[in-house]
């Protein structure tokens, strides 16, 4: 595969393509992880209001 | 009121933990999309002569600052029709859309610098297009700012459509004016004719393939993002609606 | 809400809602304005202690060489306009709202837009006199006549564009927590399409570029200028609802 990459005449910029792809995968992977620890977090303040208004009624 | 309110709230927590069909399938498909682009991008694209392999950078950079620019867009429009309906689901789209589209922005601004790096030797010019690309960063982030700063819901949701569409037209106005009086140094990747003029790359047929899967990939990647947002946002009113109605019940 | 207040409201004078009411509303906030502060000085005071301030700070931070002269010099005419321009605008509407005066004015029957075109014309009035002031400071400081008979479009053009959009920012950060922050946060971003053509046809017109070549900043000056204060205008009302 770094056959491909690597040709006589082309600069061997291999390092800078590896970093751009790293950072964009990991600002990608950074925002749904938020997504998820938000929906997590309002999950579980759902759940306990859940439990409250239960625990309210008996 | 209270016993119609206990009535639909076990109805309510469940709409909120099962996900519809429809956004697992699309989820799932995106996921695929991306892998495909990925294969597309690395591999199936052959390596540009003069870049060498950096110039892959470039698939998912535009393919980023496309769907970012499409995610503002849909903020304006957003906020138009809030302002004429008053429904706050306009509201959380324009939200929403804001959120996912300085995620995706921010992808463009720092995988560009980095291919910038090489191709220019520094990684920052104040070129019409990273101008642009940086006062939309800045001003989204401005309209977040906004939003935090305003307690009345009402309120918060007039500016955040007021704001979506001034700073929409702010973005059009820096690219546009600048782009047409100067001459940009930043390659024109799409819409180009392949192999004329300086700064042109001639995209060879499968690097024209690459770029439009990518860009088809991104409007799909937002699409997907901005549903689960949108969904976080309802999920965040239910739970803000539940605690004011507990605590006006018990206080 | 707005539907009660309007049944509460008085017989209005059909005089009242002629359409020039628009003009003489406007003209009578700007009256108002022009009033207030030619007894306390207090907007114009600050905003040019601020723009002197500026360009002291300037004139010590950039080295300036003879040829690079004309091109920082308008870039500093600029930056300081903007930024004292944004003192400015937090003033105008942050006072109007913390004296329970917006209240009022939205109480009055007339159109909202004159109140918008009312604070708009006080602010560009304000701009300009401390534009005005500092012709004449910075081109004895920095050396460069700044006295070139194009350089009132350009100034009229990029000030009422920056009046124009600032006039409508300013009044939704007047809402917000921690507002004098939030404004030039919120403004400079948008304001950057105003200043980039203002900054470039100032800087031509000092290094004596001809006025053929500078043409179409001028033309973008008036172009943002146009939309600038046509969505400020439609806009504005959504703003000031309560």
């Amino acid at each position: 595969m770094f056959a491909l990459f690597v040709q006589s005449s082309t600069p061997n910029t291999v390092s800078y393509l590896i970093l751009g792809y790293v950072i964009i995968g990991a600002i990608g992977l950074g925002y749904v992880i938020s997504l998820v620890i938000r929906q997590r977090n309002l999950k579980r303040d759902l759940e306990m209001l859940r439990r409250l208004q239960e625990e309210e009624k008996e | 009121m209270a016993a119609t309110t206990t009535a639909q709230a076990p109805a309510d927590a469940q709409r909120a933990a099962s996900r519809p069909v429809g956004l697992t399938i699309l989820t799932v498909f995106t996921a695929l999309m991306l892998l495909v682009a990925t294969y597309m991008a690395f591999i199936y694209a052959p390596t540009e002569r003069t870049m060498g392999a950096v110039q892959r950078i470039f698939y998912f950079h535009v393919g980023a600052a496309w769907a970012g620019a499409l995610a503002f867009l849909v903020t304006a429009i957003a906020g138009v029709v809030y302002l004429i309906t008053g429904k706050r689901s306009w509201d959380i789209v324009g939200h929403s859309s804001v959120e996912v589209g300085l995620a995706l922005v921010t992808i463009t601004l720092t995988s560009g610098p980095i291919w910038a790096q090489f191709a220019w030797g520094k990684p920052w010019t104040w070129d019409p297009k990273l101008t642009s690309a940086a006062v939309m960063w800045l001003s989204y982030a401005a309209y977040l700012m906004l939003r935090q700063g305003l307690d009345d819901p009402a309120r918060r949701a007039r500016f955040g459509a007021v704001y979506g569409i001034v700073a929409f037209a702010s973005v059009i106005m820096t690219y546009f004016g600048v782009r047409f009086i100067e001459a940009t140094i930043h390659p024109v990747v799409v819409g180009s004719s392949a192999g004329t003029g300086e700064g042109d790359f001639g995209l060879a047929t499968r690097m024209v393939h690459a770029m439009v899967f990518s860009f088809i990939t991104f409007t799909f990647v937002y699409a997907t993002l901005l549903w689960h947002r949108i969904r976080l946002e309802r999920l965040s009113d239910r739970v803000a609606r539940l605690k004011a109605h507990f605590f006006s019940q018990s206080g | 809400m707005t539907l009660e207040a309007e049944k509460q409201r008085p017989a209005i004078h059909p005089a009242a809602r002629r359409p020039t009411s628009l003009f003489r509303a406007a003209a009578a906030i700007v009256w108002k304005d022009l009033r207030a502060e030619w007894r306390s000085k207090e907007t114009v005071s600050a905003m040019l202690v601020f723009a002197l301030l500026a360009i002291m700070v300037f004139s010590f931070a950039l080295e300036f060489d003879r040829t690079g002269r004309e091109a920082s010099s308008a870039g500093v005419l600029w930056a300081t306009l903007v930024f004292a321009g944004t003192l400015g605008l937090g003033r105008s509407l942050g006072r109007e709202k913390d004296q329970g005066c917006l209240d009022g004015l939205l109480l009055t029957p007339v159109d909202r837009s004159a109140l918008y075109f009312g604070k708009l014309a006080g602010n560009f009035i304000f701009m300009g006199v401390v534009a005005l002031i500092l012709l004449p400071v910075m081109s004895v400081l920095f050396d460069v006549s700044f006295f070139r008979p194009l350089i009132v479009p350009a100034l009229i053009l990029g000030i009422l564009g920056y009046a124009g959009v600032g006039t409508l920012i300013a009044s939704m950060s007047i809402y917000t927590r921690g507002r004098e922050v939030l404004l030039p946060i919120l403004l400079l971003p948008i304001a950057l399409s105003i200043l980039i053509p203002a900054v470039r046809a100032t800087r031509g017109l000092l290094e004596g570029i001809p006025f053929d070549e500078l043409l179409v900043w001028f033309n973008m000056l008036a172009a943002t200028n146009v939309i600038y204060i046509a969505l400020a205008y439609m806009l504005f009302d959504f703003v000031v609802e309560e």
